[in-house]
């Protein structure tokens, strides 16, 4: 064993590979940093690479991209509402708002701090009880992972306070808009309105940033409009001088304000490093379910959607806790949880290392040595992101008359790039039309975004489990785990039902 | 009838005709047999919590208009929007993206880019002067050449010009 972590040691700090993994973690952030572009996008771009970089090399670049692009989707969330990556989603509603009230620098900090405790946290995880989780995880059959999924949306719907109903609804449609493209079991077309492009169904990036930031931008394109139309010059004043009148001395990130967050942040990482050890679970639904949650135990919990520094560490701590549990199902039993741990096995496989079991058997010192490198890269992220975040602060006091612009023209882009399809840049417009109308209407928009995160999902095991059952409904109520599940999502609903209505 | 009703009244329209549209739909649409467990049972299941949702909401309408709290049904810290601003943003930036990008297949990335950022700073940014109108949409579309053509290397039909 020693022989092996010396060996594992000399691999993972040999200098080219520490080189590899400071690369890999800016350009994971400033790509991550982009609507529209991702980590996830940067390792399929880069993976015909790996085929000619030795295995620790190749670990350590990927590593590197897949933690910096986590934290850097926080950056464009905060920055500019506009979720960089998926998991980014969560940290946009309070990150977000935290930036309008002037604290760019503190949302930062918090979503820095919080990403690395909750990623360092689900990697020990991983090194540790790696194969325990896994068989825990894996005990969950297709009912149990429908009522996850059903607790999961209801969660979220019931988070959008004093709009149950209208967040309920907006799941449905999430879930509808999932549905759209081929059958799984049958492979007919479903919902396509006879237009072939859709028969592939909805890709994620466009539907997410069309929802999103598309309509954030055309609102405050709306706001800007207004502006210059009325020729409120003391406005245009104000939000000019908002660069020159930023502070940043008063935008530091104190210790009391640090250790408020903490509960928050232990919530996220537990809650991500679970969610995260589950195949298919996902980034998404970990920032959401620990943004519940957290809200939920929070003495502050009014704060939550305002701007809470608390919203935003657990929706970060959890995105980023998925990062190490999400490889538990990959090198326990060879299945890929997530498109990113996909993407890794894609990697072991270019390097001639098949994922699985025989991975820690054979190739011991390589797996040991991409362990130490998940540490390491988490402190490389730490101390690059301490360094830039400076400058990612000062940039998203830039007035709005010019960033709107750009945001818009690279989101369009950007979608357009991650599949070269022109069709995604029509369903983002589309989503973005969508997003506006509902946001014109007060219905929440995170709930749809969860709903068509989780739709796939959620129908492969509701027809796995009816198909269990027979074709019989009370095949979903058959497990306690499940029954678990639907009675803690009825009491939530209750609960914020009967609590919005004493508060009002 | 003030705005909360009628926007609340709408959102219940849209929500039970879109639950009603499509399980008329899973009735009378060709959906192709599946084994056990019908194609349509994640849709349909949708299309019913979105009725309950209608119900619910048109439901929760009638009760805090006869407690006369109806304003219990907006979220505190709801604004009315400015329609007319929206119109405005949406058309041009929904109805131009569309021409954007039509002229990105066509004419080119960056020439389009820069046209497209210079027409929405000109139209959109209260204090723009003919400077930044100038110079900074040539900086995004330098941005947008560097990250795009230069690192990702996006792949598009060939165009006009640049």
């Amino acid at each position: 064993m020693i022989e092996v972590l010396i060996e594992a040691s000399a691999l993972a700090f040999h200098p080219y590979v520490l080189m590899y993994v400071f690369l890999g973690v800016l350009l994971g952030i400033t790509l991550g940093a982009i609507p529209g572009l991702s980590g996830d996008m940067a390792i399929a771009l880069l993976l015909p690479f790996v085929f000619f970089l030795e295995p620790a090399l190749a670990m350590g670049l990927l590593v590197g991209i897949y933690k910096g692009g986590l934290f850097g989707g926080s950056i464009a969330a905060i920055s500019f509402g506009v979720p960089g990556t998926p998991g980014a989603a969560a940290t946009s509603i309070d990150g977000y708002q935290a930036k309008l009230k002037g604290k760019p620098s503190k949302a930062l900090h918090t979503a820095l701090y919080s990403s690395v405790i909750g990623d360092t946290t689900s990697d020990l995880v991983l090194i540790f009880i790696a194969v325990p989780l896994a068989a825990v995880a894996l005990t969950f059959g297709p009912i149990e992972f429908f009522a996850l999924y059903a607790f999961s949306l209801i969660l979220i719907a019931a988070l959008s306070q004093g709009m149950v109903a209208k967040g309920l609804a907006v799941a449905a449609i999430g879930v509808l808009l999932a549905m759209i493209g081929r059958d799984p079991i049958t492979g007919a077309s479903r919902l396509t309105f006879g237009l072939p492009g859709l028969s592939g169904g909805l890709s994620l990036i466009p539907v997410l940033i069309g929802i999103f930031a598309i309509s954030e931008v055309v609102f405050q394109g709306a706001k800007l409009w207004r502006r210059k139309v009325d020729k409120l010059m003391d406005d245009v004043a104000e939000q000019a001088s908002l660069l020159q009148g930023y502070d940043i001395s008063k935008d530091k990130l104190t210790w009391a304000e640090f250790k408020s967050t903490l509960k928050a942040t232990y919530i996220g990482a537990a809650v991500g490093t679970f969610i995260g050890a589950l195949p298919g679970a996902g980034q998404s639904l970990a920032a959401f379910m620990s943004y519940g949650l957290a809200q939920r135990f929070s003495r502050r919990s009014e704060e939550f959607g305002k701007g809470s520094l608390e919203g935003i560490a657990s929706a970060e701590s959890g995105n980023s806790a998925t990062c190490g549990s999400t490889f538990i199902p990959l090198f326990a039993f060879g299945i890929p949880g997530s498109a990113t741990a996909a993407l890794f096995g894609a990697a072991f496989i270019l390097m001639g290392m098949t994922p699985g079991p025989s991975l820690l058997t054979d190739y011991t010192a390589i797996i040991y040595a991409l362990f130490l490198t998940l540490i390491f890269a988490n402190l490389v992220n730490l101390v690059l992101g301490k360094i830039l975040l400076p400058y990612y602060s000062r940039i998203a006091m830039i007035q709005p008359g010019y960033m709107i612009p750009a945001v818009f023209i690279l989101a369009i882009v950007g979608t357009y790039a991650a599949n070269n399809s022109v069709v995604d840049v029509w369903v983002l417009l589309f989503a973005g039309a969508l997003g506006v109308m509902l946001r014109l209407m007060s219905f929440p928009l995170a709930p749809l975004v969860l709903g068509f995160i989780i739709g796939p999902g959620a129908e492969r095991a509701l027809r796995q489990s009816m198909i269990m059952g027979g074709g019989d409904w009370w095949v979903l109520v058959k497990s306690p785990i499940a029954i678990g599940f639907y009675v803690a999502a009825f009491a939530l609903i209750m609960l914020f039902t009967v609590v919005l209505r004493a508060k009002k | 009838m003030n705005r909360t009703m009628v926007k609340e009244l709408l959102s219940a329209a849209l929500v039970l005709a879109l639950g009603v549209a499509g399980l008329l739909h899973i009735q009378y649409g060709a959906w192709r047999p599946a084994p056990l467990v019908p194609s349509y049972i994640m849709p349909q299941t949708a299309y019913y919590f979105l009725i309950a949702s209608g119900v619910w909401l048109l439901a929760a309408l009638g009760f805090f208009t006869l407690k006369g709290r109806l304003k219990a049904l907006q979220p505190s810290d709801a604004k009315d929007q400015d329609l007319v601003g929206v119109g405005v943003a949406v058309a041009l930036m929904l109805g131009g993206a569309v021409v954007y990008f039509w002229l990105v297949l066509n004419l080119g990335l960056i020439v389009s880019t820069i046209a497209f950022n210079g027409l929405l700073i000109a139209v959109l940014a209260p204090n723009a002067t003919f400077k930044s109108i100038l110079i900074v949409p040539l900086l995004v579309g330098a941005a947008v050449w560097g990250l795009f053509v230069r690192m990702i290397g996006i792949t598009l039909p060939p165009t006009l010009l640049f």
